[in-house]
């Protein structure tokens, strides 16, 4: 008790008044203390959280990742692509396939045996994860370069018809992903340090990106796209490359989330898995990498506090049998309830960041600029 | 120092410029009126590449730059204020600024935001502020800056005036004298002719995809074919 109330009252003043006399030192100094706090916070978790609080992080970390790269493409650049299953597939599969011990191979595809070089492959995680990412990455250039002419509903169309044909190729090339029997037996290699390095690093270069003159023209291209391109920025250019880097994170996430549920198949990878994801970015609000981080979060925690409404209920005149799939009712009305009297989401495209919390309130904030 | 030679343009199935022909010498301001849908806008959007011409060519300094990417003609030195201005609303005035600039390496562009600045001192006050909440005629000032980023040699303008108060009408004719004063090259066009053609140095007359009239400014304007059209002279 003791110690609470030694806490001055005036900390948050005495932090903001230091800060506004050096907002880059005390900014790099804050930042600096909240990742330490972060990393210390993610070692106690490891030994004091049980198994199913320790999964429910690493799926908040992955999020944080797979939201971003998709609010990359959808909120930074606005081209509303609807294709992140897709990509996560590819980069599941691939990883899986290039970690996976050659004897887990053998025993998971039993009926149609595993083509030549991939039954004997085994690579490193890390590796293993690299290349997930730059083959979805290279899907994202072969679908891109076609499909990035379209703009709006056509876009969000055919983005997503190219992830369902990425799904039923995966269901019948079954010699090289074992079809719809998926595979099972994955190595578990996810743990927080890999899926809260993924979501930190993808912070960092989402904010480094945005903040350079890359993320300047995508939000111009999102502005409008005709006084972008009278600017010289190149259109196709830069949406390939919010696409591209978007599919590669996708990979990437794909790839933590098959190493953590050790099981893949591909009716996981639905057009649900998108929304799911886009749920997180539409709520934090597109174009807001903090709104993302906070959206991600909340969105993971939801999805398992509301398992209780896909249990069976008595509710003393009626009894409801469990009907699965309850959550996803929800989240659909989520998203409409957001989308019809919240567009603007959490965060907008606003950032949470030291000098909107820490710097004068009277003067609107200026953002960083950087040539 | 940009010669268009027979320029044919098609939206579709529409032939928008029936072999225009005209030319911009170094230092100058011309001008383009012409009734709506006459073929202004789409005249500077082919010279600037947003629209690719079906035949005839385009020259700038010698070079030709009928099909080159519109990246490249800004970087040669071609910009364009779009009509309707076009800044981008949920970034800051900075922001816009830098993107006009975006085609170019770092060396300069302070000396020109600098210039820009001292041009628009409204723009200063506001840079940190997102442009979508700037009045109608910051907007057009912005524009302008953002296009002068890119430190054109020569400057298209589409309507810089339209829906402006007269006051900011003045002021941004005044600008444009003080960019031209500064040795940019000026291709303008506008629907308040008396004002254009007051300014410019020689007058191009479009009409349906073709040029029908042109001349020094100061003809046009005793012109009756011009008075009546375009002055509303009887």
């Amino acid at each position: 008790m003791g110690r609470i109330a030694l806490q001055p009252p005036g900390f948050y003043s005495t932090v903001a008044k230091a800060y506004r006399k050096q907002p880059n030192r005390w900014g790099l100094l804050l930042t600096g203390g909240v990742i330490l706090s972060l990393v210390l916070f993610i070692y106690w978790a490891g030994g004091h959280f049980n198994p199913y609080q320790v999964r429910i992080l690493n799926l908040i970390g992955i999020n944080i990742g797979l939201g971003l790269s998709l609010n990359l493409i959808n909120g930074f650049t606005g081209q509303f692509s609807l294709g992140h299953a897709g990509f996560m597939a590819v980069g599941a599969y691939t990883t899986t396939l290039l970690m996976m011990p050659p004897a887990i191979k053998q025993m998971n595809f039993f009926m149609m045996p595993l083509v030549s070089p991939l039954d004997q492959i085994q690579l490193p995680f890390l590796a293993a994860l690299l290349l997930g990412g730059l083959l979805s990455a290279l899907m994202g250039v072969l679908i891109g370069a076609p499909v990035l002419r379209l703009r709006g509903d056509y876009l969000a169309i055919a983005t997503l018809g190219f992830s369902e044909i990425i799904r039923i190729v995966i269901t019948n090339i079954r010699s090289v992903t074992n079809g719809a029997l998926g595979l099972k037996g994955i190595p578990a290699y996810t743990n927080l340090w890999w899926s809260w390095g993924f979501a930190l690093l993808t912070i960092f270069v989402m904010t480094r990106l945005i903040h350079s003159s890359y993320g300047r023209a995508f939000k111009a291209i999102r502005e409008d796209e005709i006084a972008a391109e009278a600017m010289g920025i190149g259109l196709s250019r830069h949406k390939m490359l919010a696409f591209t880097l978007a599919a590669f994170l996708a990979g990437i996430g794909g790839g933590f989330q098959a190493s953590l549920l050790t099981t893949i198949e591909p009716n996981m990878f639905r057009f649900t898995l998108t929304f799911e994801i886009l749920l997180m970015v539409v709520l934090g609000g597109m174009g807001s990498i903090t709104g993302t981080v906070i959206a991600a979060t909340i969105v993971t925690i939801l999805k398992e506090v509301l398992r209780g409404v896909e249990a069976p209920m008595n509710l003393g005149f009626i009894s409801l049998p469990g009907i699965p799939g309850m959550r996803m009712v929800i989240f659909s009305l989520l998203l409409i309830l957001v989308v019809l009297f919240y567009r603007e989401g959490i965060m907008g495209q606003r950032e949470l960041s030291w000098e909107r919390l820490l710097g004068q309130k009277d003067s609107s904030p200026e953002r960083g600029v950087e040539i | 120092m940009l010669n268009i030679a027979d320029l044919h343009v098609y939206y579709g199935g529409i032939h928008a410029l029936e072999g225009i022909s005209l030319e911009v010498p170094a230092n100058k301001i011309i001008t383009l009126i012409g009734a709506n849908g006459a073929g202004k806008s789409t005249t500077l959007r082919a010279i600037c590449g947003l629209v690719k011409a079906a035949a005839g060519s385009i020259t700038f300094q010698g070079e030709d730059i009928t099909r080159a990417p519109t990246t490249q003609i800004v970087q040669k030195g071609i910009t364009m204020v779009p009509e309707g201005r076009r800044v981008f609303p949920d970034l800051t005035v900075l922001e816009n600024l830098y993107l006009g600039a975006y085609t170019r390496k770092n060396s300069g562009v302070k000396r020109d935001l600098d210039w820009v600045f001292s041009l628009f001192p409204r723009l200063k006050e506001r840079k940190g502020q997102l442009a979508g909440t700037l009045s109608g005629g910051e907007q057009q000032m912005l524009a302008v800056g953002r296009a002068l980023m890119a430190n054109p040699t020569l400057l298209m303008m589409d309507e810089p005036s339209l829906g402006l108060a007269p006051l900011l009408v003045q002021e941004i004719f005044n600008i444009i004298k003080e960019i031209h004063s500064e040795g940019k090259t000026i291709l303008l066009i506008e629907q308040n002719a008396r004002a254009a053609l007051q300014l410019a140095d020689y007058g191009y007359v479009l009409e349906t995809g073709r040029i029908v009239l042109s001349g020094t400014g100061k003809e046009l304007l005793v012109r009756d074919e011009v008075r009546k059209v375009y002055l509303g002279e009887e």
